[in-house]
């Protein structure tokens, strides 16, 4: 089935991206055959988006594949959710059984589809889990993915350190032979999942975050993905305690340490990154950090938009691009939508750096597709060009919050966000038509999720040290009658 | 008419905002009725809204209401866009204007639609000055009053005027005594000509343009004739160093101390952007607490070259009302109150800043009070009838929480599906009654292109030096 899809603007790559007013995009079922003006070739039915920016779609590189813990704690000034030794170390029910789980997965796939994602790296939060997933938790993940059109790298995950609260304390459990045994697990399910669903399904690996890793964690992870021809990936440098702690365990800075493991290749996305490079509690005036991620080919996954509402930023993106490193977007919270974190993106840079010509649109629109695809070692992805995948996104720029379009990148980062997306097309498939998703009852799914979402806001509170009820612990912005 | 909105999540005042869950609003004529459970009276509309929040609507302190710039500079270096106008075109004997009636008529429909599609039932106007050399045309404030008519919006506008202004090429302020009394004496007159309108949804303010373009006579003058006239205020206020170092240059002290001493300080004066005050310690804070003026706080408009106000929660702290502006397309407050809330978060280093609810008391009772007005930003009996409702049903808002909080993080303007300005609808779901978006549209992509092409005539510089395109085009 070969495709015609007409676009205002379409965004075409030769090189790098560049702009085509009235153009077309043709594509013959998975796969683009024709970018630019005036095909004429024949074609079996045509797509009207001439409102439209017509864009490759994006890669959200860090997506959240639960309901959002995150949202619990705006406007609440404290660290993360701590979990009580009885629960880390008993047996016991996870927090969310299997159908809760899958409600939960419905919604978040629902949610990054219509959050502009044609590629997603899926994430799940750890705060409310012990050692690993639940077995049942990437599956469903892969398949929920899988059988909503989506393309996605999933992953079973996996540390070696879970930290508890015992009393008034708070300690770190350690058990590497069981880290070591869900890895051998995570490994299988990668292969296992790997090109499933025509290949939308990928599976890497991915040892949780730094501090929560033994070396021999990260090593067999990495080997793993290696095995497979997939990333690794884990959260990096994402709080001043992780970095101190590897300072202290290893005697060595968080990118000296993974260099000594022999970890850092085109093939390790570390997402956040936020302590180092001279913005953690060690000097770095010649820039090693980011000068040998760079040279490593190590891409660095920003995720704006969840720090920003606790008032802090990388420093910055742009700063790490012009080291060279390469930088991809994700998410990581709610709502989900790479419009509105490239727009975090490019603010946060702005700030940062005190001037207009940081974070430039031009810039985070990089990041969140041919960025992400560089991260993915995907050179099918995050373009419109032939013989690249058919993953669009369309924006219709025909509204009055859109305004005047000058600059259609600028446009789209400056004033849009992914509520005015109007189809995203995944291998050839329209997955969003009009905004909607097709073939999903949106309401029941947003329904479902509610059940999910409450519970785990009600888990929390049970496992507060101070068992405050969760209205206490997650008080309403405003004053209540219930 | 009286019209029965039910079961949504009320946002309700009794000496401050709280939520009923499952709540009831009547709106009676031009004001509020019932805020409450159980309305059982008559009605004869009634509009059932659960899931939604029912809001008052939202005060847009500093509204751009004719061609809004922002876009052409974003990731653009944006020096002072005044210092590029060459001075023949300053010293025009016959104050040829840039933009056609029918031009800035277009920016209305565009900046005022958009407004009121975000929520805001009441704005406070501004038009650019880069495009002016001294004041408004003398129909211009009247030709927004007819747009705010057209599509029912509350406003208030000015005739605005000053006796600096800036000039190039190297930056620096040119003066005219008798162009600034002008400006003065048509702002008078337009506030005139408004007291003869059949209703007072437009209201005026006296707006001499900014503190540095502002001579201490003229700002004196100002003061008496508004409180002659019994008129409020407004000024663009300590936006840019460049401004800050103006008055320490002429005046020998800063902005927030010239002011008081010149006697100008009050709680009718409304003070946009205050960015460069308070440095040092909280003194400046205190001398604008102490007075009553209001900060009208425009943090969209900043962030794009980097900059933000620290911080919003501080400057409340110290006793400051703070009210919220859009100063650019899109004119979206929904974003603006979005950005109040991150941009104080950063500013301050701290999640526990720019609290969702003190982001959404700015943009309600904070604009309010700015207007001296306690029938606006609030829903209780005898106020105003202007409510903005917002749909949080919605994948992309997620499960239901707390909806101040969703409104805040996770809603867009998209979301606002209904808005009432005098107890009449002008949005419904999410249209803007009587406005043609296409052909606004259209219009504004000619009259963008040509004020590009001005600022290109006038800078000299090729397109892509001046505005610095994200991509080639092809």
């Amino acid at each position: 089935m070969r495709t015609r899809l007409k676009g205002r603007y379409v965004i075409g790559f030769d090189h790098g991206h560049h702009i085509l007013p009235d153009a077309e995009v043709v594509y013959e079922n998975d796969r683009i055959v024709f970018v630019g003006r005036a095909y004429d070739g024949p074609v079996d039915r045509t797509i009207d988006a001439s409102d439209c920016l017509v864009s490759p779609g994006f890669i959200n590189l860090h997506a959240v594949t639960n309901v959002d813990l995150q949202v619990f704690r705006i406007d609440v000034d404290t660290a993360g959710f701590p979990k009580p030794r009885a629960w880390v170390e008993g047996g016991g029910p996870e927090a969310l059984d299997e159908p809760q789980t899958e409600a939960s997965v419905r919604f978040s796939v629902a949610a990054l589809l219509k959050g502009g994602a044609t590629t997603f790296g899926a994430i799940t939060t750890m705060a409310s889990k012990r050692w690993e997933d639940p077995r049942y938790e990437p599956e469903m993940i892969a398949d929920i993915a899988g059988q909503m059109g989506a393309r996605a790298y999933v992953a079973h995950q996996v540390r070696a350190v879970v930290s508890y609260w015992d009393g008034a304390e708070r300690h770190q459990s350690k058990d590497e032979a069981r880290g070591l045994r869900a890895l051998e697990y995570a490994a299988a399910f990668a292969k296992r999942i790997h090109g499933t669903y025509d290949d939308r399904i990928r599976g890497y690996m991915f040892p949780y975050t730094l501090d929560a890793s033994t070396p021999a964690l990260l090593q067999g992870a990495k080997q793993a993905a290696d095995a497979i021809g997939t990333h690794m990936r884990t959260h990096f440098a994402q709080s001043l305690t992780e970095v101190h702690d590897i300072v202290a365990r290893y005697g060595k800075t968080p990118v000296d340490y993974l260099e000594s493991l022999g970890v850092l290749d085109r093939n390790l996305i570390l997402t956040h990154a936020l302590y180092i490079a001279g913005n953690g509690p060690y000097d770095d005036p010649e820039d090693r950090d980011l000068r040998r991620l760079a040279r490593y080919g190590v891409t660095v996954c920003h995720c704006p938009g969840v720090y920003l509402r606790r008032g802090i930023t990388l420093n910055s993106f742009s700063r790490y691009r012009r080291a060279g490193v390469n930088m991809a977007l994700g998410t990581d919270t709610f709502p989900q939508d790479v419009i509105t974190e490239m727009k975090w993106a490019s603010l946060a840079a702005k700030f940062v750096e005190q001037t207009s010509l940081a974070g430039t649109a031009a810039e985070v629109y990089h990041a969140a597709t041919l960025g992400g695809a560089r991260a993915l070692s995907r050179d099918d992805l995050g373009r419109l060009s032939p013989g690249a995948k058919a993953d669009i996104v369309t924006v219709d720029l025909n509204q009055l919050h859109i305004g005047p379009v000058v600059d259609p990148i600028k446009t789209l980062v400056r004033h849009a966000t992914s509520r005015d997306i109007r189809h995203v097309i995944i291998d050839g498939r329209t997955v969003v038509d009009g905004g909607t998703l097709t073939g999903v009852d949106e309401d029941a799914i947003l329904a479902a999720a509610q059940a999910p979402y409450d519970r785990l806001r009600e888990q929390f509170a049970r496992w507060d040290r101070g068992h405050r009820p969760a209205r206490v612990l997650f008080p309403a912005a405003l004053p209540t009658i219930w | 008419m009286r019209t029965h909105i039910r079961g949504g999540q009320v946002v309700a005042w009794a000496n401050g905002h709280y939520v009923i869950r499952g709540g009831d609003l009547v709106l009676d004529g031009d004001r509020v009725a019932f805020v409450g459970r159980g309305y059982d009276g008559p009605a004869d509309r009634v509009l059932d809204v659960p899931g939604r929040l029912v809001s008052p609507g939202f005060v847009n302190l500093h509204c751009q209401v004719d061609i809004s710039h922002g876009l052409l500079w974003y990731d653009a270096d944006r020096t002072n866009l005044y210092a590029i106008r060459p001075d023949a075109w300053l010293r025009d004997p016959h104050d040829t204007p840039v933009f056609t009636p029918d031009e800035m008529r277009a920016g209305a429909r565009l900046g005022l639609g958009a407004a009121l599609r975000s929520g805001a039932t009441t704005v406070v106007g501004i038009n650019t000055m880069v495009f002016k050399r001294w004041d408004d045309a003398p129909g211009d404030p009247d030709l927004f009053a007819q747009v705010a008519d057209e599509l029912g919006v509350r406003a208030y506008f000015s005739h605005h005027f000053r006796d600096g202004v800036v000039a190039g090429p190297t930056p620096h302020i040119a003066w005219n005594t008798a162009a600034g009394r002008r400006g003065l004496d048509r702002a008078i007159a337009f506030a005139e000509r408004l007291r003869r309108r059949p209703n007072d949804r437009v209201r005026t303010l006296l707006f001499p343009y900014t503190l540095d373009t502002n001579s201490e006579a003229m700002l004196r003058l100002v003061r008496e004739v508004a409180t002659a006239h019994g008129l409020r205020i407004r000024m663009h206020f300590a936006q840019s160093r460049f401004e800050v170092e103006q008055v320490r240059k002429t005046t020998g002290t800063d902005p927030v101390e010239f002011l008081e001493r010149i006697g100008f300080l009050g709680p009718d004066v409304i003070l946009t952007h205050a960015m460069y005050i308070a440095e040092e310690s909280d003194h400046d804070l205190d001398v604008l607490a102490a007075h009553g003026v209001s900060v009208a706080h425009c943090p969209v408009v900043m962030r794009g070259s980097g900059r933000v106000l620290r911080s919003f929660s501080r400057y409340r702290r110290a006793g400051v009302n703070v009210g919220l502006g859009t100063d650019t397309f899109p004119q979206d407050m929904v974003e603006e109150i979005r950005w109040a809330s991150i941009g104080a978060k950063l500013a301050d280093r701290h999640a526990a800043s720019g609290l969702a609810a003190e982001a959404y008391e700015a943009a309600t009772v904070g604009g309010a009070r700015a207007l001296g007005r306690d029938d606006l930003g609030r829903l209780t009996p005898g106020a105003k009838a202007d409510v903005t409702i917002v749909d949080l049903r919605h994948i992309m808002i997620g499960p239901a929480d707390d909806p101040i909080r969703s409104l805040v993080h996770y809603a867009t303007q998209r979301d606002v599906e209904h808005v009432f300005v005098d107890g009449a609808q002008v949005v419904a779901h999410g249209n803007v009654t009587g406005l043609d978006v296409p052909a606004v549209l259209v219009a504004m992509e000619r009259v963008t292109a040509k004020m590009a092409a001005q600022f290109v005539q006038w800078s000299g510089e090729a397109p892509a030096a001046l505005f610095r395109p994200s991509f080639p085009t092809a």
